[in-house]
């Protein structure tokens, strides 16, 4: 069974046309990353069927949704829809919003499930919208989306319009209902941490073109050009499993044959993802002296890419790796592609994702 | 004193007006509020065209549109038995029309202050437009429609030239209480005049005032109070 396949053109009334040409999974979360404005909403709409592309094609589990002389209604297509900033019904409370795609007996128990689903407290169920917080209304816009048993979750930047802890804090509770409900998603996001902590599978939109997809790891670690380094960052992103908790809140993982030890975020257990910005990592030659750092890698150069003022050392420790040098550093240590060198990183400079 | 017959003629009237300016005007007023048609600039035009036309030009067309030399009006008689100028018929036919911005105005502005995604929300779990307006665009722009027939209702009461013009002045079929007002005035019955002048200020004075209530509730957030 397959996603969604697209390839498409659509354009906006007056605004610049967007391409989309990518496929996703049956299941999991695929997350549309790029800046403001380069065209995410718009594919997001035209997958809804909420806009109709220009050309090209929507297909969803070998079904046709959009091509030449065809399109799907959005009332047919059953997808569960989560806007920005919820666009909750403002004359309904939070029950009668989850309950508000559902038809028939059992209606309002069934709204009640999603709501408890999407962990808003009961006290709240009768509250109108403007009552409600932000991250409840959140929780009310997931539940109204998830009741009547979409085929497919499209979320449009669900986490942007709250403050940091409340994002930070539905973020992982959105990541196990998306887990749990096992239902295939397409989130919008403009957000890295967003887009690693929710994603198994991302496609980088930038200036209206979808410049690259594919599972979140190899995209962030293997940016297919420039423009897409610059978006994403430049950023190790490997698959991890944990091996030790070492006490003092610190943990060790298993990453490529190496051990990286790293601070325990929390609810990790088995598999991670291990996250590392170029720019915390050293590169050393030598006996170490007394060092901060916790992780001390033997490498192998593989390639260097002059960026600016700076050179990203691509490196291989097991798994593949980034560093941001100076040109000087570079020249200093003598960095050609075979040589051989440690990359050290303070554990604090680890971030660990659970999977 | 007051001329009962013509207040109880107006009355009806205006309610009539009213009822079928809410048939007639909502359908239009959502097609002004969501469209993105070229000619819904012309449309709005000929809607707000009686706001500044004088009403005995509405009236003088009205009355070659459907006098009995006109084709539509041999039509008209020929299907009723009954000619539309100097009758009951003509005269709503003329306010309908001569009140249609009063009513289509404020639904108007009261649909397209609805979010747009309100409604892609709805669709997106299944309803179809007609099903997301009455459930999500009505309920959120109610007060902009009972402004609307509430001030189409309150010109009708006052409307002169227009019923004049299309109506005359028929004791119980076509006269009206502001025409009551003027013949009156012609008569040098100045107390019955003023008792009459004073009703029709006081009735499109409480009737102003309740429609800036409403508003006011509009735009205060319908959702923040309790339930």
């Amino acid at each position: 069974m397959s996603g969604l396949e697209l390839d498409f053109e659509t354009a906006l009334p007056g605004g610049p046309v967007v391409r989309a040409q990518f496929a996703t999974a049956s299941s999991g979360v695929c997350v549309l990353f790029g800046p403001s404005g380069a065209g995410k909403t718009t594919i997001l709409r035209s997958v809804a069927g909420l806009a109709r592309p220009r050309r090209g094609h929507v297909r969803f589990a070998a079904e046709t949704w959009s091509a030449h002389g065809v399109f799907l209604p959005v009332q047919q297509r059953g997808v569960g829809l989560v806007f920005q900033e919820g666009a909750l019904f403002p004359h309904l409370d939070a029950r009668d919003n989850a309950a508000y795609g559902l038809r028939g007996e059992g209606r309002r128990a069934r709204a009640q499930a999603a709501l408890e689903r999407a962990g808003l407290p009961q006290a709240a169920w009768g509250r109108r919208p403007a009552q409600l917080s932000g991250g409840e209304r959140q929780r009310v816009a997931l539940a109204r989306a998830i009741a009547p048993g979409p085929r497919l979750l499209l979320l449009d930047e669900p986490l942007s319009s709250l403050d940091a802890p409340a994002r930070e804090g539905l973020r992982g509770e959105l990541r196990r209902l998306l887990r749990e409900l096992g239902v295939p998603a397409l989130l919008v996001t403009h957000d890295r941490h967003e887009a690693l902590a929710l994603g198994d599978a991302m496609a980088v939109v930038i200036d209206g073109a979808v410049r690259q997809a594919g599972p979140i790891d190899a995209v962030f670690s293997r940016p297919a050009d420039a423009a897409v380094a610059r978006a994403v960052g430049v950023e190790t992103v490997v698959p991890a499993r944990v091996v030790e908790r070492l006490g003092d809140g610190l943990v060790a993982v298993e990453a490529g044959g190496c051990r990286v030890i790293g601070v325990d975020p929390g609810g990790l257990d088995g598999e991670a993802l291990l996250c590392l910005r170029a720019e915390e990592v050293t590169l050393e030659r030598g006996q170490p002296e007394a060092s901060s750092a916790r992780n001390r890698l033997p490498c192998r150069v593989t390639a260097l890419h002059p960026d600016g003022a700076l050179v990203r050392v691509a490196l291989d420790a097991g798994f593949p790796l980034s560093a941001l040098c100076s040109r000087g550093s570079c020249a200093a240590l003598e960095l050609v592609p075979g040589a051989a060198i440690d990359a050290c990183f303070k554990a604090p400079a680890v971030h660990l994702l659970p999977r | 004193m007051i001329d009962l017959e013509a207040l109880r003629l107006s009355l009806r009237l205006a309610a009539t007006t009213s009822a079928l300016l809410l048939v007639l005007g909502l359908p239009l007023a959502a097609w002004l509020a969501t469209s993105r048609a070229r000619a819904r600039v012309l449309v709005e035009a000929l809607v707000a065209l009686p706001l500044v036309l004088p009403p005995t030009v509405l009236g003088f067309y009205l009355l070659a549109l459907f006098g009995p030399r006109s084709a539509a009006g041999r039509a008209w008689e020929a299907a009723t038995g009954a000619l539309l100028p100097f009758s009951f018929s003509g005269l709503l036919l003329a306010s309908v029309i001569a009140s249609l911005p009063f009513a289509v105005q404020p639904m108007a502005a009261a649909l397209s202050a609805v979010d747009r995604r309100l409604l892609e929300a709805a669709w997106s779990l299944g309803d179809s437009p007609l099903r997301a307006f009455v459930r999500v665009a009505l309920p959120l722009s109610w007060p902009g429609v009972v402004s609307g027939m509430v001030l189409s209702f309150a010109h009708t009461l006052g409307e002169f030239g227009v019923v004049l013009m299309v109506g005359g002045n028929i004791p119980g079929r076509t006269r009206t209480i502001s025409i009551a007002l003027y013949d009156h005035v012609q008569a040098l019955e100045y107390e019955a005049a003023a008792a009459t002048a004073g009703l029709l200020l006081a009735a499109s004075f409480t009737v102003l005032a309740l429609t800036f209530a409403l508003q006011r509730r509009a735009f205060s957030p319908l959702a923040a109070g309790p339930r």
